[in-house]
């Protein structure tokens, strides 16, 4: 024993001593001579591995002996830890995921709570978007939606007038106006259907007052007006994107009497897309009454409690015209003229047909409506779809910020109802990357998670820079003390830490920390005051500190 | 294989490639740009036979190199340096801000980072690249047309940027007093093991051992010259790849993570080959000691040694500070301070 020791030692001695000479030696190599340098193109293609093995060789022996190439190289490597550009950021994130399949066996305490979330908070959306799909489907249960309409025979009885949206109209408000337009349009093509009497002429009219674009309006228009067209016509009409601008055109064609402003011009087969009188009498009957100045009132819009679907576009969206469309929508809403008793605008600035007063229910919901303007006005604000985009930001797939460690109740208490826990890590979106820190500046962050792997971002996480790490273990916990130091902790006892920002150095654990059979502990915690002071916690829950930086701990 | 003696003038090279230029023109979209295919086929002939030189090579070979070309920055590339104002514009988007960036990092390596420093650093280059005309003639030559894409034009830029930095400071070197020089020079032989050497216990100090064993043994110096002889022709025998590993680690005083990334190696796979040729360097002098030299350069043969003086021309070597101004001074001149015996 006392042999092989000194054997070794003798060899420690040995190898010191060629160190020593080793500097000089290589130095007498460059006598050989080194040849010509390569050129940046050689280096840069070196430093990129796509030379030939041939040429490696060659160029390896001249930069074995060339100071300066090895420097090019060496400054060529430094800036290669520049901050990347986005291609290559997401480049290497590809890279990431591929190299970090994901793992099943093992349990991470800290992303717990994440990963019992992931599967909620999917099960939550999935049922945002049930609901929020719900209305039009009640509404359709007690009156054509607006898709259902687009459908529906002809023959179909008129809509209950209960379930539908009642309002006062702005003929000073086109986006509004445009969007009880559009619910007239979506949801009482058979009502219109049964309207008679109003000349298509008139309609087109009405649709001459539009202006402008058609957004969310003029597509769910543009259904209904496919719904009412003849199976033909509608296939030589069938681009739904623009079906709402072009059924407004088709409209201002048929409206050559129109006092409006003048429309584009129309596509001559597109008049022919209107074939039921009964539509085109029925909207006659409001022509009149379209304002030459829409914006000329202020009065109040009131959605309907069935328009989820209908955004109000705004002012650019409305392609249809205004006060016609809410007229329409009003007489629809009362087919038969049934509702006589409309309240009279303010002030309106041109003779308006009075709309029909809403009967007691409608009135309750229109004035409950009114009291809510952004839901009427704001686009989008009425729209499912944005119920569902503000559900799934809660599922955070770039970091585990959510995370934490459960402990034993807790995990008991989950709700599994018998399933087995593993199976939600597979479902963990943030397995990779399980620590994410903050310098107290904020101008740094590193992240590190599975394999050893770290990462840093001098632009608020805008893009990262791997790091080399001096460990494989998984990153469970981190802190970053400042800009330029920071500590990294991690399964099998794996400590690190950089105190200049960019080399990560391996910390030896404390060695009692490990158990009879010399395994060491997984750290999920950790506190440190500067590069020195540094509290870590085991998931036993023991806890050791240093004041040396790592080189002696004492438990705590 | 039909082999041909070197890359063919221009008009044959693209009669012989005719087809392959025209793929490779497209896929390189040289079009974008306004670059004619001739023009393409030019800076490919360019690549080509800076690849192979006067070094015979088959067609298939030349095809699969060309291939394997970075085609479109080979065809920015070569847009720029025809001065194609499309192909300039797209540059100065794509490659401004990563040549600041880069010449930034040059910088903070050097302990000068500023970024005045570095946008003239980077911005210093487009003179060049877009090409001065030498005196009396008038054609620009183009700094773009020693890229032949190779590497990304990317990787290039740094790379040009990292060459003229590193010429600078070298230039700068000349000017920087003996006294600097013995101190670095010192400090880059003896820190050429960085980590053991500061863990050493058993050398006070090798200049005060060195003068005590000169006294002692009047073969001190036989031995160290013939142990340097040895680790030379051992150092010599190695894969260039190590020695580039060894110049890398010992030198230069990289940490292993830089080498890893200089060499493209993991840092722990560094470590292990600097350890695996640590012990063969060992194995192999010591070898060489035991064996003897036979006689060369005039010089009669050396016999070998024993252990025990094996293992005094160890101890010896490592007493011994390898710099010694007086001595490096004396081989210039007249014998002033007699070398040791």
């Amino acid at each position: 024993m006392d042999s092989q020791k000194r054997d070794e030692s003798r060899d420690r001695r040995r190898e010191e001593a060629l160190a020593r000479r080793m500097g000089d030696a290589l130095d007498r190599l460059d006598h050989r001579g080194a040849g010509d340098c390569p050129d940046a193109e050689l280096i840069a293609a070196y430093h990129e591995r796509s030379l030939q093995p041939d040429e490696i060789a060659r160029w390896e022996g001249h930069f074995a002996i060339c100071g300066r190439c090895r420097k090019i190289l060496a400054v060529l490597v430094a800036t290669a830890e520049e901050a990347l550009a986005e291609k290559e950021v997401a480049h290497l994130g590809e890279l990431v995921a591929a190299s970090r399949p994901i793992e099943t066996t093992r349990p991470n305490r800290l992303a717990w709570r994440t990963r019992w979330l992931a599967p909620a908070l999917g099960v939550a959306a999935v049922l945002a978007v049930w609901v929020a799909m719900r209305p039009p489907w009640r509404t359709a249960e007690q009156s054509p939606s607006g898709t259902l309409i687009a459908q529906a025979p002809k023959s179909e009885p008129p809509p209950n007038t209960e379930t539908r949206a009642v309002q006062q109209f702005s003929k000073a408000t086109p986006k509004k106006e445009s969007e009880t337009d559009a619910e007239a349009l979506k949801d009482r093509p058979a009502a219109r259907a049964q309207s008679p009497n109003l000349p298509a002429d008139a309609l087109a009219k009405n649709r001459l007052d539009a202006g402008g674009t058609l957004g969310k309006l003029g597509q769910n228009s543009g259904v209904v007006e496919n719904g009412l067209r003849d199976q033909k016509k509608v296939k030589g009409e069938s681009n739904v994107a623009q079906a709402g601008r072009t059924t407004g055109e088709a409209f201002d064609a048929a409206a050559p009497a129109s006092p409006a402003p003048a429309p584009p011009a129309l596509p001559g087969k597109l008049p022919e897309a209107l074939p039921r009188p009964q539509v085109q009498a029925q909207v006659t009957r409001q022509a009149p009454s379209v304002p030459e100045t829409p914006r000329s009132t202020n009065q109040t819009v009131v959605a309907t409690e069935a328009a989820p679907l209908v955004s109000a576009p705004g002012s650019t969206a409305g392609g249809i015209g205004d006060n016609a469309r809410a007229r329409d929508k009003q007489v629809l809403a009362a087919p038969g003229g049934a509702d006589k008793t409309a309240a009279p605008p303010p002030a309106p600035p041109a003779p308006v047909a009075r709309p029909p007063e809403p009967l007691p229910q409608e009135q309750a919901k229109a004035r409950a409506t009114s009291q809510a303007p952004p839901v009427s006005e704001t686009p989008g604000s009425v729209s499912q779809t944005v119920t569902v985009t503000e559900a799934v930001p809660l599922v955070e797939t770039t970091n585990s910020t959510l995370g934490g460690s459960l402990d034993n109740s807790t995990v008991k208490d989950l709700p599994l109802n018998g399933r087995d826990y593993q199976a939600l890590l597979k479902l963990d979106p943030t397995r990779v990357i399980a620590v994410q820190v903050k310098t107290p500046t904020g101008k740094i962050l590193w992240r590190a998670g599975k394999g050893g792997n770290i990462q840093r971002s001098a632009d608020a996480g805008r893009t990262w820079i791997l790091q080399t790490s001096p460990s494989q273990e998984d990153w469970l916990a981190g802190t970053a003390v400042s800009d330029k130091i920071s500590w990294m902790v991690g399964r099998n006892g794996a400590i690190a830490r950089t105190t200049d920002g960019g080399h990560w150095k391996k910390i030896a654990p404390p060695s009692v920390a490990a158990d009879s059979s010399g395994k060491l502990p997984d750290w999920i915690g950790i506190t440190a005051a500067d590069a020195r002071q540094a509290t870590i916690t085991a998931s036993d829950q023991r806890q050791y500190a240093t004041q040396d930086g790592g080189k002696t701990w004492k438990a705590q | 294989m039909a082999q041909e003696p070197t890359i063919a003038p221009l008009d044959a090279f693209c009669a012989q490639y005719a087809r392959l230029i025209e793929w490779l023109h497209a896929e390189a979209k040289g079009a974008r740009w306004g670059l004619a295919r001739n023009r393409f086929a030019e800076a490919l002939r360019r690549s080509a036979e800076k690849r192979y030189g006067g070094a015979r090579a088959g067609a298939a070979e030349v095809e699969a190199y060309l291939k394997s070309l970075h085609l479109e920055d080979l065809a920015l590339a070569c847009a720029c340096g025809e001065g194609l104002e499309a192909a300039w514009e797209f540059f100065i988007k794509h490659f401004r801000q990563e040549l600041r960036a880069a010449a930034r990092a040059i910088l903070r390596a050097s302990g000068a980072g500023d970024e005045i420093r570095a946008e003239e650093l980077a911005d210093s280059l487009y003179a060049e690249l877009y090409g001065v005309s030498p005196t009396g003639s008038g054609r620009r030559k183009s700094l773009f047309e020693y890229f032949h894409g190779r590497s990304k034009l990317s990787t290039w830029l740094r790379a040009v940027l990292a060459q003229r930095h590193v010429d600078l400071l070298r230039t700068s070197w000349r000017t920087v007093s003996l006294e600097t020089e013995e101190g670095e020079q010192s400090y880059k032989v003896s820190a050429g093991s960085p980590s053991e050497l500061r863990g050493n216990k058993w050398s006070p100090h090798p200049l005060a051992r060195r003068a005590d064993s000169q006294q002692a043994d009047p073969d001190r110096e036989r031995y160290i010259a013939r142990l340097d002889a040895a680790l030379s022709a051992a150092i010599a025998r190695l894969a260039a790849r190590e020695r580039m590993l060894l110049a890398c680690y010992y030198v230069d005083q990289l940490t292993l993570a830089e080498i890893g990334r200089t060499l493209g190696e993991h840092e722990s796979t560094v470590s292990r080959q600097l350890d695996r040729i640590r012990r063969e360097l060992r194995e192999a002098v010591t070898q060489t000691l035991f064996r003897g030299a036979p006689a060369r350069d005039g010089h009669g043969p050396e016999p070998g040694l024993d252990e025990a003086q094996v293992e005094l021309a160890f101890e010896y070597a490592l007493s011994d500070w390898p710099f010694d101004l007086s001595r490096a001074l004396s081989k210039g001149e007249a014998a002033v301070d007699p070398p040791e015996k």
